[in-house]
């Protein structure tokens, strides 16, 4: 009786050793976390006619929650045009790591949006992935004085991109404050 | 098997009847288990000579009317017991009770303690068999037939039980007399079990936490696998189910066994395989949708009167495709997903599962042993080992999850059961968990140790006249040890909670066909290591979710009643139920909302509040004649923030279902053909909080289905038939529990078939 018992326990246990897998973590050691593809930080770079330059910056260093973000304004002349140039970055570790050339690498996966609340600002986006723009680059004209914002948000359009702001997940939107004067 | 044959059909031969001018007498009774009392529906009961007969009712109630004057031979038999056979004289309508007794040995059989529970009990409690119409449905959807269940879902793939209103965290599960743990705290993380393990599923609605611990504060599903097979020789079943919606199937395949050389070893082995494609609303394709299941369990146990052990291994695995549009950035994409009129992201049929996707897989260990302490007590000891592991992959990672949870779990219970007098046992036990909870990637949830122990006693008497009385106490002692990664140091964090539990419940038979029962009882729950942490974005609602380290342990003081009428054509049981939850812990909207790169997030925090949630399920079944049932039931509930004076979200609305089935008699019982027909009614869920959605419920709706059946015996064995159409009109609706209600509407048809083999 005794050594049946132990035959037929046997092979439950041979699944159980073969089968069962483990926790392969400590719980007592938890592990760096990592934000993938995480942006902390977007960078406006103005160009105007005579070659000028300004930056303006929107940055949430410590990622969603905690800190509010900080935000520049934009001021703008009036009847003018500038070259733009957007760059990603994340600062939120010791280093701060160029997000852009991602986006550049998959820039048939990406597109810039721009969404500005006033007729006084026209954007026009100036590169593109050989099908579609993208919006790296984009041209900026001014006509009169006003006070309004400019939204940019990047769209991730993977296998989706159809060159309209619609398909797609958000990565980014944000919203600077904008005065042309 | 020859005995169990023996058992079952009774072969008709003519004795009596002979005064034939009255012909409309009843006789009805009880049928209950002469040793331990225990009530014992499926009995089945015959007038000897004659075509009629009948099968006990859940309450061991059976009930036999066209009744000639005279007198009779009935006969009853259950299975496992010898049949009876009675001479009763019948001149008025009479009541005769049996009292069958179990054949010794199968008496001792070892048998899963959930399995055939003592039915009379102070708690309401419902069990469906996981059967025929159940098959390939999921354990959520499965138990949703019960009034006052519902299901909170994520999309089409992903749902999980609700009783009463509460679920998760709330809502034990326990799969082969185990408790359920894995990520139950996410509202999109179903319960990890193979529903075809599963013979019964059984509600218990109500405060269960003396018997089975924290958490079973809205109730408790117990997953009971069938019992180990009685007759000698290598037997199994074979399943396929081929539904028309995600163009897939499952295919499910188990053998038992038990030989004569060995009498007390008995063996079961069981395995399922499932596979989905896209799934379809009425007017569109869901992108990626499609799941596959494969999943296998081993049981074997070692017995004899006495004493025995029982070894069970278990593992499910599942790969699931979580809808494209549904995995948003922000709050705009979340109202242009709202806004068009089908999902931005739509796609043809596909099988192929593409990120983002969920690769979850649970394993259960599980060894069990009883031994009976003199001829009225028993002791049992379970150990069980779980493993979960849960990897969930975003759009952008392909090879790496974003996110993962490993959660490994001990659990052992001790319980001993001392029948100390003819109506009267108690039940003591212990328990201890063991819990380790690991994360990568992405923070969702910190590292966690949790150890909880408790402690019970439950007693239950039988007085008077149908009087049962049950109560019992309980105290609990959790801790959880959180860790969490400060650059190079690691915080560590400890939280103790204890609170003793209580109930006690009365069930009264008021002459034959009354059951009245009520119960009171105080329950509670630690908050959970999400609750206390979760720090950040909710990528399927677009929302922002704050924990707060300050919650405390939430209590629920609860009392139902219900009232149960069974008679011959007619069947009628009604509960009402109130919970009052102190500290409930509830997700409550912030202002402002949180800014981040991504856009404004609405922010909700958890916050303790007041709440109070009562309600009313309802269900009549009549039988206008034999062969047609009428089944309507009807759940109503009211949840309320009591400190903010305004409802609960996420409760289910008012609903109503009704039924029509109709068997097409057959007397010598080899075949079975049923049809039938079904409704449901579910209202708008308007009593919502303010504030606390940026898009409102959908609109109240109504659904139609059909079903038909059928069992044959063949000579391979008992073949059964089963067909379904789902969603008959294909009417686009949305539902207020389903998660994807922003993106989607719900599935469109969906027509079943389902094949069965017995051998």
């Amino acid at each position: 009786m005794k050594t049946t018992l132990i035959k037929y326990l046997l092979i439950p246990s041979i699944i159980f050793s073969v089968g069962c897998k483990r926790d392969k973590g400590d719980p007592e050691d938890p592990l760096d976390h990592n934000e993938e593809e995480l942006i902390t930080t977007v960078e406006l770079h103005f160009t105007n006619s005579i070659g000028s330059h300004i930056m303006a910056t929107w940055s949430d260093i410590d990622g969603p929650g905690g800190m509010d973000p900080l935000i520049d304004s934009l001021f703008l002349d009036t009847n003018s045009v500038y070259d733009v140039s957007i760059e990603f970055l994340n600062e939120s570790g010791e280093e701060a790591e160029d997000m852009t050339h991602e986006i550049e690498e998959e820039d048939d996966e990406h597109l810039i949006c721009f969404d500005v609340s006033s007729d006084n600002l026209t954007i026009d986006r100036t590169d593109s992935d050989g099908t579609f723009e993208v919006g790296l680059m984009s041209k900026w004209t001014t006509s009169e004085a006003t006070i309004g914002s400019v939204t940019i948000s990047l769209k991730h359009q993977p296998d989706v991109k159809d060159g309209t702001c619609v398909p797609g997940e958000t990565d980014v939107e944000v919203t600077f404050p904008m005065v042309i004067e | 098997m020859l005995r169990l044959i023996a058992c079952i059909p009774l072969i008709a031969f003519a004795i009596t009847a002979s005064a034939q001018n009255d012909c409309n007498l009843t006789v009805s009774g009880q049928v209950v288990d002469e040793h331990d009392g225990s009530v014992l529906s499926y009995a089945d009961i015959v007038i000897l000579g004659t075509n009629l007969g009948t099968i006990s009712n859940e309450l061991g109630y059976y009930s036999i009317g066209g009744l000639c004057a005279g007198k009779l031979i009935i006969a009853c038999s259950h299975v496992g017991c010898e049949p009876i056979y009675d001479t009763i004289e019948v001149s008025q309508n009479i009541v005769h009770n049996f009292y069958p007794e179990h054949h010794a040995e199968l008496l001792n059989a070892v048998r899963i303690d959930e399995k055939k529970t003592p039915i009379r009990s102070a708690v309401e409690m419902e069990t469906i068999e996981y059967q025929e119409r159940q098959k390939g449905k999921s354990l959520g959807e499965s138990l949703s037939s019960i009034s006052g269940v519902n299901t909170l879902n994520t999309g089409a793939s992903i749902s999980k039980p609700m009783i009463h209103g509460l679920h998760s965290n709330r809502l034990l599960v326990l799969n082969n007399g185990v408790r359920q743990e894995g990520q139950q705290w996410g509202n999109e993380h179903a319960p990890e079990i193979d529903p075809f393990i599963a013979d019964e599923l059984t509600v218990i609605k109500g405060a269960s936490s003396v018997r089975y611990g924290s958490d079973a504060i809205a109730g408790v599903v117990l997953v009971s696998p069938k019992a180990m097979t009685d007759s000698f020789g290598i037997g199994g079943a074979f399943d396929l189910v081929g539904q028309t919606n995600g163009r897939g199937g499952i295919s499910a395949l188990m053998f038992e066994g038990s030989h004569k050389q060995i009498e007390a070893f008995r063996w079961r082995v069981q395995g399922s395989i499932k596979k989905l494609g896209n799934q379809q609303a009425p007017d569109y394709f869901l992108k990626n949708t499609g799941l596959e299941e494969w999943n296998f369990s081993a049981a074997t146990s070692f017995s004899d009167q006495k004493k025995g052990v029982e070894l069970y291994y278990s593992q499910f695995n599942t790969n699931l495709g979580i809808f494209s549009a549904s995995h948003i950035g922000n709050l705009s994409d979340l109202y242009r997903a709202f806004e068009a009129n089908e999902p931005i992201e739509s796609s043809g049929f596909d099988y192929r599962i593409q990120p983002p996707f969920q690769r979850v897989s649970h394993e259960l260990l599980k060894a069990k042993g009883f031994i009976n302490t003199g001829s009225k007590g028993r002791i049992e000891i379970t150990y069980a080992r779980q493993y979960n592991l849960r990897e969930e992959y975003d759009k952008h990672s392909m090879d790496i999850p974003a996110l993962s949870f490993e959660i490994t779990t001990h659990t052992t219970d001790l319980n001993w059961r001392y029948q100390h007098s003819d109506r009267a046992n108690l039940t003591l036990g212990v328990s201890a968990l063991m819990q380790d909870n690991t994360y990568s990637g992405r923070f969702f949830i910190p590292n966690f140790k949790k150890w909880s122990n408790g402690l019970f006693a439950i007693e239950k008497v039988e007085f008077g006249e149908g009087w049962l009385l049950e109560f019992g106490a309980r105290f609990d002692y959790v801790q959880q040890n959180v860790f969490i990664r400060n650059d190079e140091a690691i915080d560590q964090y400890r939280y103790i909670f204890q609170q003793p539990s209580g109930t006690i419940g009365v069930n009264r038979s008021i002459g034959k066909y009354w059951v009245w029962r009520s119960n009171l009882g105080i329950a509670w729950r630690p908050p959970n290591v999400s609750e206390l942490y979760s720090n950040g974005l909710h990528h399927g609602s677009a929302t922002f979710e704050i924990g707060d380290t300050n919650l405390l342990q939430e209590v629920s003081y609860s009392w139902d009643s219900e009232i149960q009428y069974v008679h011959r054509t007619f069947e009628f049981q009604a509960s009402v139920y109130s919970n009052y939850m102190n500290n409930f812990i509830n997700l409550q909207p912030r202002f402002p909302a949180t800014l981040t790169i991504r856009g404004a997030f609405p922010t909700f925090e958890y916050v303790q509040t007041n709440a109070l949630l009562y309600g009313i399920d309802a269900k009549a079944v009549y039988s206008p004649i034999q062969s047609l049932k009428i089944t309507s039931t009807t759940s109503i509930l009211r949840a309320k923030d009591l400190n903010a004076k305004d409802w609960l979200a996420q409760m289910p609305a008012d609903q109503s279902k009704l039924e029509l089935s109709y068997s097409i008699p057959n007397m010598k019982g080899e075949r079975e053909v049923n049809l039938g027909a079904n409704s449901i009614w579910v209202n708008k869920q308007w009593r919502v909080p303010s504030m606390s959605d940026c898009i409102g419920p959908p609109n109240a709706y109504m659904l139609f289905g059909l079903f038909a059946l059928a069992k044959v015996k063949t000579n391979f064995g008992e073949l059964g038939i089963n067909f379904e159409i789902n969603n008959l009109f294909n009417q686009r609706y949305r539902n207020y529990l389903n998660r994807y209600r922003y993106y989607s509407d719900e599935l469109g048809r969906n027509t079943i078939l389902r094949l069965s083999l017995k051998f």
